[in-house]
């Protein structure tokens, strides 16, 4: 229930066991190491400094087996869904460096294969094209080299399509009678011209022709006819085809390693960071230099660790100058919420304040209270409670699910205390069925009968948190020595906001505690200000202040309408269902629109209420006395994507 | 002089009040979550894993269509043109729905508008630093609190038309 106290951890290692300590202190998990990198800028470090050359090999490996991955993804997908759990290994088979070496080989072996398929893809392109520049000369029975050492030239070549072939024809046999084209072929762009001629007038004929647009085509070097040609390159092209399909079996028989390539990727990406991390430690030509934090109830078995290694360390209290890193530590139920605060801000270490088990229970209620039905929270819960079972998720996602399970069971709390199972189902099927509807009657009240009701009871719950930020605050005030801040600040608004809710409750001598509250904040107000004329003035201004309360409390009023919205949606939806009324195609209407109806209510009305649960706790709650500003503890541990580690003990 | 009658009937004017209040809180959704999808669009060409984040700041400013609907449905309902039998309204009565129609209307329309930028907005930091959601997300939520307060006050005013 608190932030958890850090201790300043230096130690000097001998360097050659460096990377084995920041691996025995990531399966720790509770230590973060900083990074020296800056601190060995400074002078004083610069005789001792001793450039290192760290290897970084891990890198490389987690590249290979993340293509490896990608590219066996492509081709076998792969069976893991959204409720897939990640496999469970215990850590010593993890960590064992031979299979990882088997794995990493299979990847080599997949990124090769996939480096050949590459090459054959290319080349079967470049053949392709190869096959279409013959294609327009197929009905030509002339080979390419017929000319070849002859005295007579074939040239072929092709002119735009717009070009009048018998105008150059007649051209032609004017101009060179020694020569004569002919069209073999025509397409949409060109038509395809071969020329024959005595070699001696090759130049004049292709003078004539140029005139028209004719360029010629290459095929030196090329011999036999173009049919010939077509049916080596197809021959080629299905062998390559054959190949590429060879080559695809080939990865495609590499899934059976998907697991192992997955473990490998787990190590080798810890891996990656533990030399990113050894990379950043100050070395002198025997030694490494590692500082960072540990919480102090980590400290023992920390030390056992390091003292094995044979290393000097200490273990210190943080300097005033230094900031340490926040960590929050509740109990299980109140541990869910947290992410709430996450999402916000953490806490500064100094102010020593987790506000976490208080906005917790306001959490719980006001969810509840927007969702408001029974039968809501109970799928709520339960499909969080499935996700927890199959998925067996970590981190942020686990944080998720366990929040949903608690604040699905508030739902159904204000579900029953309002009586609202599938919002007015129970009346309105019975209704349908018998004529007489059956009404489970609420325990505390029916928002939509009476909702004046709920709105005084969302106003005073909004004075109750509006109360506690302001205590919180008070009590900060006072751990710092400031009673008289707590007594002017908070004690006189104290006094004007209750007794005004007394006087309103009908109390008469609340009126007067409000008054000798005002009084006091009109007096102590401007206290701070540095001239007479900015403390009478500063006492106005933090009267004025007094809006600022109202509108904070009246920004309940949302507990109420957000909680309508969720009634009025489940009761529409439950009106469209029953107008076929009380026949069989009335009621297969009735279970469609019941079905999606209420998935969408849930859906919608989960973005909307936990928006506004988490507003309130932003701005009205966490204004009134949060220190923002600390930086998440992030010590080394081994974090995994596909396998999920059960701890030995060693 | 019919027409003017039937224009000024108990019944037109509240379901012309039902009909502003989803016309308009709607249309102001339309066009908020019409902006925030092209945003996101545009993020998700760049890196399709977002899509889901991106979806849930789409659908922020989706809501007021919804209050509005909300309203329009309770009209009907109270009139007894849906699950009932239709009820005589006077002029008198029918204004007053339609009065109560219009705070959700009219704040439905602006709000879900001005939400629609800020989720545009917001996505562009789904773009930059995706951890960031939880901030992302209550910007515009802050615009939203204006619509929920329309809802309110059109939901009291309903509440409190006498029907015989």
């Amino acid at each position: 229930m608190a932030i958890v106290k850090m201790k300043r951890m230096r130690l000097i290692a001998p360097k050659d066991i460096r990377s084995s300590l920041i691996d025995d202190l990531t399966r720790l998990g509770c230590v973060e190491v900083e990074s020296s990198l800056a601190r060995l800028e400074e002078e004083e470090f610069q005789g001792v400094l001793y450039k290192e050359d760290n290897k970084q090999e891990a890198a490389g490996e987690r590249a290979l087996v993340e293509s490896a991955l990608v590219i066996l993804n492509k081709f076998v997908k792969s069976e893991r869904g959204l409720l897939t759990p990640r496999t469970q290994m215990k850590e010593g088979e993890f960590y064992n460096k031979e299979t990882v070496a088997s794995a990493l080989e299979v990847a080599g072996q997949i990124n090769d294969l996939q480096d050949r398929l590459n090459g054959l893809y290319s080349e079967q392109t470049r053949l392709l094209g190869k096959k279409a520049s013959f294609m327009p000369w197929e009905s030509l029975d002339v080979p390419f080299d017929y000319a070849a050492g002859n005295r007579f030239s074939v040239v072929f070549g092709v002119c735009q399509a717009t070009a009048d072939f018998k105008a150059l024809e007649a051209e032609l046999a004017e101009q060179v009678p020694e020569a004569a084209i002919s069209l073999v072929s025509s397409d949409k762009e060109q038509h395809y011209v071969v020329l024959v001629c005595h070699a001696g007038v090759e130049e004049n004929a292709l003078a004539i022709l140029k005139t028209r647009g004719f360029s010629r085509v290459n095929f030196s070097g090329v011999s036999g006819t173009a049919r010939e040609n077509i049916a080596n390159v197809s021959k080629n092209l299905s062998d390559i085809e054959q190949e590429i399909a060879t080559v695809i079996s080939a990865i495609k028989d590499c899934a059976q390693h998907r697991g192992a390539l997955e473990r490998a990727y787990d190590l080798v990406n810890i891996e990656t960071h533990q030399e990113e991390v050894v990379a950043s430690l100050g070395c002198t030509k025997e030694t490494a230099l590692l500082e960072g934090w540990v919480p102090a109830d980590a400290v023992a078995e920390v030390e056992k660790v390091v003292a094995a290694a044979g290393c000097a360390y200490e273990f210190s209290d943080p300097s005033d100058d230094e900031e340490p890193p926040v960590s929050l530590k509740n109990s299980k139920l109140v541990a869910p919420f947290g992410m709430v605060t996450e999402l916000y801000a953490l806490p500064t270490y100094r102010s020593g304040l987790d506000p976490n088990p208080f906005m917790a229970a306001f959490f719980f209620t006001f969810f509840g209270l927007m969702m408001g039905d029974f039968a809501y929270g109970v799928i709520i819960s339960l499909v969080s409670l499935i996700m927890l079972k199959k998925m067996r998720p970590s981190g942020a996602v686990k944080s998720i699910f366990q929040l949903g399970f608690l604040c699905g069971i508030s739902t159904s709390i204000w579900g029953i205390l309002f009586g609202s199972y599938f919002g007015d189902l129970i009346p309105r099927v019975t209704g349908m069925l018998t004529g007489t509807e059956v009404v489970i009657p609420p325990i505390l009240m029916d928002p939509m009968k009476d909702p004046m009701s709920l709105f005084y009871l969302a106003l005073a719950f909004g004075f109750v948190q509006i109360f506690t930020g302001m205590g919180l605050n008070a009590w900060q005030m006072v751990k710092n020595g400031d009673f008289i801040g707590a007594i002017c600040d908070v004690g006189f608004w104290y006094m004007i906001l209750g007794g005004l809710v007394a006087m309103i409750l009908g109390v008469s001598a609340g009126g007067y505690v409000a008054l000798a509250g005002a009084l006091g904040v009109l007096v102590t107000g401007g206290r701070k200000k540095p001239n007479f004329f900015g403390k009478i003035t500063g006492g106005f201004g933090a009267l004025y202040g007094i809006a600022n309360y109202f509108a904070d409390i009246l920004s309940y009023s949302r507990l109420l309408a957000l909680s309508l919205a969720t009634a009025v949606i489940a009761q529409v939806m439950n009106t469209m269902g029953s107008l076929g009324g009380n026949t069989v195609s009335g009621w297969i209407l009735f279970v469609i629109v019941f079905v999606v109806g209420h998935t969408f209510n849930v859906a919608v009305n989960l973005i909307g209420t936990f928006v506004h649960t988490s507003r309130l706790q932003y701005i009205e709650f966490f204004g009134k006395f949060y220190e923002t500003g600390g930086k998440k503890f992030a010590p080394l541990y081994d974090k995994t994507k596909y396998v999920e580690l059960l701890k030995e003990d060693k | 002089m019919e027409w003017i009658n039937s224009l000024f009937n108990g019944t037109t004017l509240a379901l012309l009040g039902a009909g502003l209040a989803i016309g308009m809180a709607g249309t102001g959704s339309a066009k908020g979550v019409g902006m925030a999808g092209e945003a996101a669009a545009g993020v998700l060409t760049e890196d399709p894993s977002k899509f889901g984040q991106t979806l849930l700041l789409q659908a922020l400013p989706g809501t007021q269509g919804i209050y509005g609907m909300i309203i329009a449905f309770l009209i009907v309902l109270k009139i007894g043109l849906i699950g009932g039998a239709p009820v005589e309204l006077t002029t008198a009565q029918g204004f007053a729905f339609f009065m109560a129609a219009l705070p959700i209307a009219i704040t439905g329309y602006q709000s879900g508008i001005q939400q629609g930028r800020v989720a545009a907005s917001c996505i562009g930091i789904i773009a930059k630093r995706p951890e960031e959601l939880g901030k992302a997300m209550m910007y515009p939520a802050m615009v939203e609190t204006y619509a929920v307060l329309g809802l309110l006050i059109s939901f009291l005013i309903w509440l409190g038309i006498p029907v015989a």
